[in-house]
């Protein structure tokens, strides 16, 4: 394990290197949890419990995407492009440090957000939230699959076709995704994918965390995140200790 | 004692099904407590040395050793056993000078006092104190470029690799920078410095090696170097107003060119009076501009031998 000193060195750099930025980004995840919780609710002509506790629960989920799936591998393309990285991969520490240090800074830019979202979707809508113990280790797998995806193809993937990519997980997880809406109003063949990819799972788990009294996840889920953070992180150092 | 070992280094990059030849059979020896200058064109594989000996790029062939430590087995340890100023600025955004220059300390495990004192006196050598609490985004190119250099110097390890620190800096502050890079030595920390400005880093450099395609063309002790191939020798440059027919080259001169504009005239140092007088009627007749009578440098040397290279290289092909 890297030393805890080296562990907060490299957090101060990452931190100092974009603390306004970070601050703005933290506003703005905060921005887009409510509009997901609160704004997506004038989608829905007579909304009921249900819709509104799926609403509810899925901001949060959509606050991790945003943040490790979209927002990081931007950032990461264009560090790679500016030559930050080759910076970063010169500096005398373990590069599984600078991995921890990044990932963590930006979880916790998750926290407020989600907080924020599921406190006041609480006080206005009182969608029935039922917080269970497993909100912490699951919100831990949640963080670990996600931004192992996020860090692992903005590493392995040409930079500008990471930052066209990032885009496109916007689109398609804010739409096409379920996570605000249960997954048998999609196709069949999109169910099936989504049966294979993160997202669907993420936003399981996150449902069963915050209202464990109407929702319940598979094991599958828990098991196919885990997946998907070792196949992501793999990717990651692979590139990051690469020679 | 030797710090740094690069014995028969070859690296070849692939691209697009072409191949380059980065580094062909490279062996340098960098000594404790010396510079080493390693010159060379652009793309002549000096930052491929660089890259291999921080572990960034695993050589092809050959060997690198660092402080005795094997590096293309243990390729992780390159980092940290030398500190780096990159040939890319490094982008700071928000990092101050003094923010990003103690956390480079702290890295290498300084105590907060020293780093604190050893950051002071570095910005006050370089003259930078007014710019080390703005954020590298608001920095100008040399400054930014001179930060590189204490982020690297803060605690420099057995080995400090500077690739082209001076680029960008402004003339004053190059003075203090070649200073600041011989103190550097004090301590028997080794420098390799990779610069393209020759004649600056004369003064500086103890060992030289001359990079071209790949290859080394020259390599040893810059004294002795100067001393062997230029001896009793001065040169006169000037600009060269008539063509190479109309300006006939006076017999007590060794060797008269003229290219791009510019006549160079080589000839032994008792003759330096004459070269004068011949200069000055010349310039009367309006076949030279502006003259100078100047000592052979490096530079000249390195100009010469790479020419020279690329003349034998093309005339193979």
């Amino acid at each position: 394990m890297p030393s805890t000193r080296q562990l907060q060195h490299v957090i101060e750099l990452q931190v100092r290197k974009q603390a306004s930025y970070l601050v703005v980004f933290t506003l703005i995840m905060i921005l887009i949890a409510l509009g997901v919780s609160i704004g997506f609710s004038y989608l829905i002509p007579s909304p009921d419990k249900s819709s509104m506790l799926y609403l509810a629960t899925g901001a949060p989920t959509m606050v991790l995407i945003f943040t490790a799936l979209v927002t990081v591998p931007m950032q990461n393309a264009g560090a790679r492009m500016q030559g930050y990285i080759d910076f970063v991969k010169s500096l005398p520490v373990s590069r599984k440090t600078f991995l921890i240090a990044d990932v963590g800074i930006w979880a916790a830019i998750t926290v407020p957000a989600i907080v924020m979202s599921v406190f006041i979707a609480h006080l206005i809508f009182e969608p029935g939230y039922a917080i269970s113990w497993t909100i912490v280790p699951g919100f831990l797998l949640m963080v670990l699959s996600c931004f192992g995806i996020g860090y692992g193809y903005s590493f392995v993937m040409q930079a500008e076709l990471a930052m066209a990519l990032s885009q496109l997980i916007a689109f398609t997880a804010l739409m096409f995704s379920p996570i605000n809406f249960p997954i048998e109003r999609l196709p069949g063949w999109l169910q099936t994918v989504h049966e294979v990819l993160p997202i669907y799972h993420m936003a399981e788990v996150m449902r069963a965390s915050l209202a464990h009294t109407t929702f319940t996840a598979s094991p599958w889920s828990y098991a196919i995140l885990a997946v998907w953070s070792v196949l992501g992180f793999l990717g990651a150092i692979r590139f990051l200790e690469r020679a | 004692m030797a710090v740094i070992e690069i014995e028969n280094v070859t690296k070849t990059f692939k691209s697009r099904g072409r191949q380059t030849v980065a580094n062909d059979d490279v062996s340098l020896r960098v000594n404790e407590g010396e510079v080493f200058g390693l010159f060379g064109h652009n793309g002549a594989g000096k930052t491929t040395i660089v890259n291999q000996l921080l572990g960034l790029l695993k050589p092809d062939k050959g060997s690198l050793v660092i402080a005795g430590e094997d590096i293309v087995k243990n390729p992780n340890r390159g980092r940290y056993l030398c500190s780096v100023q990159p040939q890319a600025k490094t982008p700071l955004s928000e990092l101050t000078p003094r923010a990003v220059t103690r956390v480079m300390g702290k890295l290498r495990g300084v105590s907060d006092e020293t780093v604190e004192k050893r950051t002071n006196e570095l910005f006050e050598r370089l003259d930078i104190m007014q710019w080390a609490d703005v954020p590298g985004k608001e920095l100008s190119g040399g400054v930014t470029r001179l930060t590189g250099f204490c982020m690297a110097a803060i605690c420099p390890g057995r080995a400090v690799v500077l690739d082209e620190p001076t680029n960008d800096v402004d003339p004053v502050r190059r003075r203090y920078l070649w200073n600041a890079i011989r103190d550097l030595t004090r301590d028997g920390t080794a420098v390799v410095l990779v610069t393209h400005s020759i004649r600056e880093a004369e003064s500086t450099v103890d060992e030289v090696a001359v990079l071209d395609r790949g290859k080394v063309l020259l390599q040893g002790n810059a004294s002795k170097i100067k001393a062997e191939a230029i001896g009793n020798r001065m040169k006169l440059e000037a600009v060269a107003r008539a063509g190479a027919g109309e300006i006939v080259s006076p017999d007590w001169a060794e060797s008269m060119k003229i290219a791009e504009a510019e006549l160079t005239l080589t000839f032994d140092r008792g003759l330096a009076a004459r070269a004068l007088e011949w200069a000055s009627d010349q310039h009367e007749n309006r076949t030279i501009g502006a003259y100078a009578l100047t000592e052979i440098t490096l530079e000249d040397l390195y100009i010469d031998l790479v020419g020279k290279a690329e003349e034998t290289e093309d005339a193979l092909h």
